[in-house]
């Protein structure tokens, strides 16, 4: 059991430390292009065409990157009233409750959204150059797939009774 | 059957259930009950990202974990300290000035009292009792969000498809308001208990404007940067910025001060605030963009009109609505933390709002008033827990220590809600109208 538990610890940082590398990415990409837009403004009297639909991808990208490591850390934003009165044992199985009701709205989600992806990739627009639209869209699905892989991870340390109660408790993200 | 879906979705947020899911799941069940294709969801989250306001969320956000991250808080208590130290309540003062700063950059998530709480309770200490203390660092934890660039503020303008420049100006008197409140309530306490004040040093005061200088000039370089104010010499070089380029070029600027200027950071770290800052961002803009495709839903199912209808059926009287509306949002401020609160209760009030005639603007004055006071109220407002939690005091303790910040904050509240003026004379005087400029 020992094993398994590290396994799947071990699968969920690795998935959360490329999130945080392409999210450091995509941050660094939006500070570069508006840097150049306003030199290419002021300096150059031009501008760059496909700039504010880049943005618009990329902040959707940051977007559900950001929420499948909120994901990965248990810190999306809930009400959570009852939990921290409810005792240790009770704790644990309502966990299990969630993760799975959560998992079943998740499958949902990502099966709407590739539905979705499939629609858009019929259409001809362009993200820039050759580079279909499509592919910036595709983060949707992936996004919510990887939502769902970190909350299986937990559910599984959850059931097992490897994770610890501390963490069970989803905090606040701030 | 609908029922049984409420109950579920309630006792599902209430026991921890993300609130993500929770709208997603609901608006799920919505769509597929009207018999709607469901994936309008996805297309309405793939909206959200269409909003240029939503573009600098991320990065304002991650200019505000760096200002935290570095030694910022130190350089502005102490320039605070020599600034108004000398006065009756001078301590207190600092302690509120400091926190509404950064506040403004962290968006009131519980940021502040977590990064200053530590460093200015022993200060507070030297004078004041310890309930005092507690009550003051509390309360402080989420004033200041009136203040441009603050999140809150974003996010209610876009979601009211208001201008965010004008609710950047308009939340000025206001949380100006709010602060002289509690400034000179601060100031009398003192005098009354006749506590020490530290004498005025001109070069102490001087020493520590110039170390602090970087960090308080940002507030006006961002204002300046994205309103052209139509003054002489500032009309030619205010307003020469887009939005999304003021946010790149703050953490560019916050960077170097921080990193080059005061090297108080390594730039080892930034990856580890990228990531703590947009966990937040992520969090947030997913519950923004399910919620924006589900307040459409309850929009065509013309809830506001019902809600409206219902508190017509009880008074017709505009100032009990308005009494109605802040103890709604003072609930909401103790169930919700602020940006979900936004986004779910916003919608629902832009309909009513217009047919009572309440300006937008000044509507999201009075909605983020409220929210800031709910998170002190008892018995689950968040400030308190994560004082407690900070603090190593039993709840309990705080809610005694918070009561008299809270009736102060009402009076400051009371002022926000009856006197429109004062949101919307500032806007109005610098020609910002309250139509979308984007």
């Amino acid at each position: 059991m020992e094993y398994v538990r590290s396994i799947i610890i071990r699968i969920n940082t690795f998935l959360g430390k490329v999130e945080t590398g392409m999210l450091c990415a995509i941050v660094a990409m939006m500070i570069a292009l508006a840097v150049l837009e306003i030199i290419l403004r002021y300096v150059f009297k031009t501008s760059l065409l496909w700039k504010t639909v880049m943005l618009e991808n990329l902040t959707l990208w940051l977007c559900f990157l950001g929420a499948a490591l909120a994901s990965c850390e248990k810190r999306h934003i809930s009400i959570d009233v009852f939990n921290r009165i409810l005792p240790i044992h009770l704790q644990r199985f309502r966990g299990t409750i969630i993760d799975g009701l959560s998992l079943i709205v998740l499958t949902f989600l990502v099966y709407f959204s590739c539905t979705y992806l499939l629609e858009e990739m019929k259409s001809e627009a362009k993200l820039i150059g050759p580079i279909p639209l499509w592919y910036a869209k595709a983060i949707i699905p992936s996004g919510f797939l990887l939502m769902g892989i970190h909350l299986i991870l937990h559910l599984f340390l959850n059931i097992i009774g490897k994770e610890d109660v501390d963490n069970l408790v989803v905090g606040e993200s701030d | 059957m609908g029922y049984i879906i409420g109950i579920g979705l309630v006792a599902f947020a209430l026991f921890g259930g993300a609130l993500f899911i929770l709208l997603g799941g609901a608006s799920i069940i919505g769509y597929a009950l009207e018999g709607e294709p469901i994936s309008q969801i996805l297309i309405d989250i793939n909206r959200v990202t269409r909003n240029p306001t939503i573009l600098i969320i991320p990065l304002f956000t991650f200019a505000g974990y760096i200002i935290a991250e570095g030694k910022a808080p130190q350089r502005l208590v102490s320039f605070a300290r020599a600034s108004v130290g000398w006065l009756p309540g001078g301590i207190a003062i600092v302690v509120l000035v400091t926190c509404a700063f950064f506040t403004t950059f962290t968006g009131a998530s519980g940021v502040t009292i977590i990064a200053l709480g530590g460093l200015v309770y022993p200060i507070l200490r030297q004078t004041y009792s310890d309930r005092f203390s507690l009550g003051l660092i509390t309360a402080s934890g989420s004033i200041g969000l009136l203040f441009p660039p603050s999140i809150p503020l974003v996010l209610y303008a876009i979601i009211a498809q208001v201008p965010i420049t004008a609710m950047f100006v308009a939340g000025m008197i206001p949380g100006v308001l709010i602060l002289t409140i509690l400034g000179v309530y601060c100031c009398g306490w003192s005098i009354f208990k006749r506590t020490e004040t530290t004498p005025f040093k001109l070069r102490e005061f001087l020493s520590s404007f110039w170390e602090a200088k970087w960090e308080l000039l940002l507030p006006f370089l961002i204002l300046g940067g994205i309103i052209n104010f139509k003054l002489p010499v500032l009309k030619h070089i205010t307003g020469l910025v887009s939005l999304d380029e003021a946010a790149a070029l703050t953490v560019i600027y916050v960077c170097i001060i921080e990193i080059c200027i005061h090297r108080s950071i390594s730039v080892k770290v930034l990856p580890q605030l990228v990531k703590e800052s947009m966990i937040l961002v992520g969090a947030i803009l997913i519950i923004l963009g399910i919620a924006l495709g589900l307040s459409n839903y309850l929009i065509t199912l013309e809830v506001p009109y019902i809600i409206l209808d219902w508190i017509q059926s009880i008074t017709d009287n505009e100032i009990i609505t308005l009494i109605g509306l802040n103890i709604f949002l003072l609930l909401v401020g103790c169930l919700m933390d602020i940006f979900s609160a936004i986004v779910i209760v916003v919608p629902l009030l832009i309909p009513m709002a217009e047919l009572l005639g309440i300006d937008k603007v000044h509507l999201g004055i009075i909605v983020l008033t409220n929210l800031e006071i709910g998170y002190l109220t008892p018995p689950i407002g968040m400030n308190l827990f994560i004082s407690s939690m900070k603090f190593d005091r039993s709840v309990i303790v705080l809610y005694r220590s918070v009561l008299l910040f809270i009736g102060l904050l009402i009076i400051a509240l009371l002022c926000v809600t009856y006197i429109p003026e004062l949101s919307l004379w500032l806007p109005r005087l610098l020609g910002i109208t309250s139509e979308p400029l984007l």
